[in-house]
């Protein structure tokens, strides 16, 4: 029975994965945002909000597990590859998602600056952000 | 008359014209090499001031530069969340080590709380008023700070992130003590560190700190009274740091910078009087020389008055006028001895006639009286 389970474990590490959920200050007009959209503002197309405000992508260390999920979800690629083309763009002089160390920075942050918007993996409880899509 | 002979007066006469010349001249040389030693002191003095406003400058300057690249870093995004992830923390000691500072590092956030520093034990402390300031950029001077021990100068910068707006500040602090030692007192020099502000400066002395009154007119003063020592003083050129602007004065004390030019005086002193003792003998051999003559003339005229010789000469050497007194005196010698010869001989004519008539009256009597007796007889 044990080996069972470490068997289904190892075979299906993605129904491991928790809930991924793009978050981002509670003032921010927007309520909802598409995938491209998204993908859009990682890939450092979309620099605004609609109301104008700058957008501010946070990120997670290439380590992190919400980082592989979130690349794969939105991307449907590696942290690798997506590291590779942020340092191509800051070649080009555009700067690149602002990197965090933990979850609780990357909500800390999105908590206190009106244009910053970032990804998690636990649901964050503060008043302060609201979730803008959430992947499974 | 002087009760002097004239070989000490003609000695004395020439080594007072000797040490007129001496004098003269070592005072023209005195003079001017004490203007060229006071002008070379003051430009010493410059250099030395502006040599220490630089060396303080540069390392305020090198803090200055650090800081404001060091706040232009990503991890100093972290003040957003309160430095959560204790990135800037581990950046700050990082920079510490590194550039081997020896003041500290403080990050406060935007409300004004410590979250993140190199010093130990002091995280949540509040931002310090003295700190507080509205610009990006300010150095503030000595002061002092309830968390810090002694007085510091600390530059602070605002944090503000591309995109964002003010979220913290970052603060360098370097102790006062280390200024303190680059300005400490040497041998020959004493400083003084003025804020260009302020009309009072603090001079660091080997007893502590001593304010003193220093304001533009520096230049105007020409002996600084410090205590009981005079000093002469010098400037340094303004430095600039942001809007800080501050000067070094540094002073020496008038006994030391007198030192070469008492020196000086010491070898013209010597140097005339070795110049002197030869030059008295030269003098007083050279006065032996005009008188001898004169001494033998003088002689000669004791000799000719003792003996009543008058063929007694004077020996002449030489075509000097000294000389031609002796050739005059033998001459008139010459010619009074002949003069003196015919007299005499004329002297001897007449003794020998008159001896002559004598006899004659003598013969003549003897002769009359004879024939008187002979006139007797016959008319008796």
């Amino acid at each position: 029975m044990k080996t069972l389970i470490i068997l289904l474990v190892i075979l299906f590490p993605l129904s491991a994965h928790a809930d991924l959920y793009i978050i981002a200050n509670k003032n921010l007009p927007t309520t909802q945002l598409e995938k491209s959209d998204i993908a859009a503002i990682y890939l450092l197309k979309k620099k605004h909000w609609e109301n104008g405000d700058d957008i501010m992508p946070i990120n997670l260390p290439a380590t992190a597990d919400a980082r592989t999920h979130f690349t794969a979800q939105v991307f449907d690629s590696t942290p690798e590859k997506l590291g590779s083309y942020w340092d191509k763009m800051l070649f080009k002089g555009e700067t690149p998602p602002v990197m965090q160390n933990s979850e609780q920075a990357v909500i800390m942050f999105v908590e206190r600056i009106n244009g910053a918007i970032g990804y998690v993996e636990t649901k964050p409880q503060s008043s302060q952000i609201k979730i803008l899509q959430q992947f499974k | 008359m002087s009760r002097f002979s004239l070989s000490v007066r003609l000695t004395l006469f020439f080594s007072f014209i000797v040490l007129l010349v001496t004098v003269t001249l070592s005072s023209v040389v005195f003079y001017q090499f004490g203007e060229k030693i006071n002008q070379q002191i003051s430009r010493n003095l410059t250099d030395i001031a502006d040599h220490k406003a630089a060396e303080i400058n540069n390392v305020l300057l090198f803090e200055r530069t650090n800081l404001l690249s060091w706040r232009a870093s990503s991890v100093m995004l972290d003040v957003v969340v309160d430095d959560l992830d204790k990135r800037i923390n581990t950046e700050l000691k990082n920079l510490k080590q590194y550039y081997q500072l020896k003041g500290d590092l403080y990050v406060f956030n935007a409300t004004g709380n410590l979250i993140a520093s190199t010093q130990p034990g002091v995280l949540k402390t509040k931002l310090p008023e003295a700190w507080q300031t509205k610009k990006d950029y300010q150095l503030v001077f000595k002061h002092e700070v309830p968390f810090i021990k002694g007085n510091v100068i600390a530059h602070v910068t605002q944090l503000k992130p591309p995109q964002l707006k003010m979220q913290g500040y970052l603060v360098i602090t370097h102790s006062w003590d280390d200024i303190m030692k680059i300005l400490a007192p040497t041998y020959s020099s004493n400083f003084a560190l003025r804020k260009s502000s302020e009309v009072t400066a603090e001079l660091f002395t080997t007893d502590g700190i001593q304010t003193i009154a220093l304001d533009d007119d520096f230049t105007e003063k020409p002996l600084w009274i410090f205590g009981e020592a005079s000093y002469l003083g010098s400037i340094s050129k303004p430095m600039i740091i942001g809007d800080f602007n501050f000067q070094v004065a540094a002073f020496m004390p008038e006994t030391l910078a007198q030192e070469p030019l008492l020196e000086l005086t010491k070898n013209l002193l010597v140097a005339a009087a070795f110049v002197s003792i030869p030059m008295i003998f030269l003098v007083s051999l050279l006065s032996r020389h005009l008188v001898t003559p004169i001494k033998k003339l003088t002689a000669t005229i004791r000799s000719i008055e003792d003996s009543n010789d008058l063929s007694i000469q004077v020996k002449v050497s030489g075509r000097d006028e000294v000389a031609d007194l002796g050739n005059a005196f033998n001459r008139m010698t010459s010619q009074l001895g002949v003069l003196f010869h015919k007299n005499m001989v004329v002297e001897k004519e007449l003794e020998h006639l008159n001896a002559n008539l004598e006899n004659q009256v003598v013969e003549r009597t003897a002769q009359l009286q004879e024939t008187l007796q002979k006139l007797k007889s016959a008319q008796a």
